[in-house]
């Protein structure tokens, strides 16, 4: 009996010891990242693991930047881009604005883009935490405002690094939409402009020890800029960047996440006396028709 | 030339030898049910109904035809219940419905486990500690899963830590927050669902601290050991998930097992229980009546009633304006509408429902049943309910089993319908619309097996005077003795 007791007694500690917490380490208490503060919403969390401005990282081979080549790597800042036919072969079923029901788009034959592609179709990992908003196939603000993206900050190592919970090698290309913000401190109401953006697109993949870090650069043009939460000032459909490139040039396997950084070369947007500040709204990204183990 | 004469011995088959098979299939089954095997009603349901089908062939000169009458007194109102209930609309258009393949299944699936329950009570091989003993074996390792899966998420006493936090799923805060939901192992996936479905199965483990009043330790050593571990386990989980809705499920549940603890091991004290509990009962059957009257607001002949309750804050709060209450109220509203009396009609459509609100579930079975099968469908329930506890009773008072197997089958089967009356969730995904009514509930199946045993017993009990039950019991003992040594030879 004693014996016994002493099993029993062994129940509670173990069960404790196995509490490791896990589904708590992002909870919230409100709705992070939606106040109607502008500079609130940024999103700067990096997984420490891939962190590459961290030193604690488990980053043990770190490439050269590689700068994506447009007809090499089949780079597509729009879906009317040749190269993204060329990248997705499943393009004509698609249309690209969520305006399925618009008399030239045939729900019959038509899909929209973003929810046949999004990520979370994939795997359901990808629906959990706040960057879940990336994965859940809207491509569009469609009034959601700070509910439906990321807002990510100009300048290195202040975007976000999201490691996912599952790999993939069989990934083809990469895809994300995406628009520009710019306000001032007491303006968001802005006329709308253009910005031309550095990205740098770090794809991380899982090596025998740790993680293999893989900076992608690109200069993409013309992305439409529009002022901050304003309402109205987005439009339902406004214009967005469709970017995507061809990963096949990029000889590594087990895909496990990426990280997003930009840096503002040019802007239009005129805050008049006041300094302009900038963000990247960050709506969808998707690694298509991608298994996951 | 020698001829070798051959000689063959031709062995009359005979199915009754297939008794012990049976009887381990019997186990078999409940420990699949009791495990919550892929929460399957439909697996459950093709088990029960194979191993009635096999019992029946295997049993068949055994079965009386009077006892066989006196059951379907239980099992015919069940399984018309069970038919009212697959016939009802409910299952085919509300949200997350189960869909025609399982409602099909619902009464064949409450006929084969009733049957099962019943049938194998003849199976002289089968013996209903072991039953019991598997069953809650198997629902302990099911509890334990999930104890481990939920902690391995959370931490102990996390309902009262993180009672306002959310997560986001789908790009949004979760739609309750965290205090309300754990990991279950539902289907064969691992799942988030609402405490209060999760918290179901280790208030019903609990149920397993009765045996230990009811036997000796030095005596039965290893089931002593078993129960105690069980009911241990069940204790912990209900401990570190504790939240305010299972602090109240807790203790009443805790409160019952002891009005049967009590009513076992004191018999002078049963008549203060029979008064305690029937006091109870018509104070129930009291509390429910003002609901149906004060829900009535088309009736004018109730609205004296209705403005002496609204206008007193209490009896306002408790009749008209807690959440509990609200949906039992419109559930009451148009109990004698057609679609109520029968439930939705399968074709009809929800849009011709008399509010406009087709799906008004109460998570209280006694309640939710008149949604998903009519008034006329929750009356046969009722009956056949009344009906088996009646038997249960006569079990508990009559029966030849051991103590601590009969008040374990009655905190079994009490339980279950009171506490699934506060801790059933319809829902029991958190990110997901699949629904899981009451009558598709593994423990439910439970119930209606171990009652249909029961019935038999007692039956048994009336046709053969108890010395004749002792000596038979001997002869069967003896039986498993030779046949224990024909094995070991």
């Amino acid at each position: 009996m004693k014996k016994f007791q002493f099993k029993l007694l062994l129940i509670a500690p173990s069960l404790i010891l196995t509490s490791c917490g896990y589904g708590l380490k992002e909870i919230y208490n409100g709705i992070p990242y939606a106040s109607s503060d502008f500079f609130k919403n940024y999103y700067t969390v990096w997984n420490d693991s891939i962190n590459p401005y961290k030193d604690n990282n488990k980053i043990n081979q770190k490439v050269e930047a590689y700068e994506l080549d447009d007809t090499k790597d089949k780079v597509f800042t729009s879906v009317n881009d040749t190269n993204f036919d060329a990248n997705d072969i499943y393009s004509d079923e698609y249309v690209y604005y969520y305006d399925i029901y618009e008399p030239e788009n045939d729900p019959e034959k038509k899909k929209p883009y973003g929810p046949a592609v999004k990520l979370s179709n994939y795997d359901d990992s990808f629906r959990y935490g706040v960057v879940g908003k990336l994965f859940d196939g809207q491509m569009f603000c469609n009034g959601y405002y700070a509910n439906a993206r990321v807002q990510v900050k100009p300048g290195k190592g202040n975007g976000f690094g999201v490691l996912f919970s599952k790999e993939c090698s069989d990934a083809t290309y990469m895809m994300m939409n995406f628009k520009c913000s710019a306000v001032t401190e007491t303006r968001q109401d802005l006329a709308k402009g253009s910005s031309n953006l550095h990205l740098i697109i770090s794809l991380i993949y899982k090596n025998e020890k740790g993680y293999t870090y893989v900076p992608v650069t690109y200069n993409v043009t013309n992305v439409p800029t529009n002022s901050g939460d304003a309402f109205n000032s987005a439009g339902r459909y406004s214009a967005y960047t469709c970017f995507g490139f061809n990963l096949e040039n990029l000889k590594y396997d087990r895909l496990i996440g990426f990280t997003f950084e930009y840096e503002k070369t040019s802007c239009d947007v005129s805050g008049g006396s006041e300094e302009v500040h900038h963000a990247v709204m960050l709506y969808e990204v998707s690694f298509p028709y991608t298994t996951w183990h | 030339m020698e001829q070798k004469v051959s000689k063959t011995t031709v062995r009359k088959f005979d199915f009754r030898d297939y008794g012990t098979v049976l009887g381990f299939l019997s186990l078999e089954v409940l420990a699949f049910i009791g495990f919550n095997l892929g929460h399957s009603f439909l697996l459950f349901a093709i088990l029960s109904l194979v191993l009635a089908a096999l019992l029946v062939v295997v049993t068949y000169r055994q079965i009386k035809k009077d006892g066989l009458t006196t059951y379907l007194f239980f099992l015919f109102p069940l399984v018309i219940f069970g038919l009212l209930t697959a016939l009802n609309g409910f299952n085919y258009y509300s949200i997350g419905a189960i869909g025609m393949a399982q409602s099909i299944f619902v009464p064949l699936g409450l006929l084969g486990i009733g049957l099962s329950g019943f049938l194998s009570s003849y199976l002289k091989q089968f013996k209903i500690k072991y039953a019991l003993l598997v069953t809650y074996c198997a629902l302990g390792l099911f509890v334990l899963i999930n104890l481990f899966i939920t902690m391995i998420y959370y931490v102990p006493f996390y309902p009262l830590i993180y009672s306002n936090y959310y997560i986001f799923y789908n790009g949004h805060p979760s739609v309750v927050p965290i205090g309300e939901m754990a990991y279950m192992l539902y289907g064969f996936q691992l799942k988030e669902v609402s405490l209060t479905y999760w918290s179901l199965y280790p208030s019903i483990l609990l149920t397993a601290v009765i045996p230990l009043f009811f036997m000796k330790y030095k005596e039965n050593k290893r089931e002593f050991l078993i129960y105690a571990g069980l009911a241990s386990l069940a204790f912990i989980s209900l401990l570190f998930t504790m939240s305010k809705i299972t602090l109240i499920s807790d203790l009443i549940l805790v409160l019952g097992i002891a009005i049967i603890v009590i009513g076992g091991k004191l018999k002078a004290s049963r008549p203060i229980l029979n008064v305690t509990m029937i006091t109870l009962g018509v104070i129930m059957l009291l509390v429910i009546m003002v609901m149906f009257i004060n829900s009535q607001t088309s009736w004018g002949f109730t609205g004296s009633i209705r403005n002496i309750i609204s206008s007193n804050s209490l009896l306002n709060r408790l009749f008209n304006t807690n959440r509990f209450v609200k949906p039992i109220n419109t559930i009451f509203q148009d109990l004698f509408t057609s679609f109520k009396l029968f439930g939705c009609p399968v074709g009809g459509s929800f849009l011709d429902y008399p509010n406009g609100v087709p799906q008004i579930l109460s998570n209280m079975w006694l309640f939710d049943n008149l949604m998903s099968s009519g008034l006329f469908g929750s009356v046969f329930f009722l009956a056949a309910l009344v009906i088996g506890i009646r038997r249960l009773f006569k079990y508990l008072n009559k029966g030849t089993d051991e103590d601590y197997v009969k008040y374990l089958i009655t905190g079994l089967v009490l339980g279950l319908l009171v506490i699934s009356m506060i801790l059933y969730d319809n829902y029991p995904l958190i990110n997901s619309d699949s629904m899981l009514p009451f009558y598709t509930c593994a423990p439910v199946l439970l119930m209606v097996f171990f009652l249909g045993y029961t019935f038999n017993h007692t039956l048994q009990i009336n046709e053969k005077p108890v010395e004749e039950v002792v000596k038979q019991e001997e002869i069967v003992a003896e039986e498993e003795a030779d046949n224990n040594e024909e094995i070991s030879i």
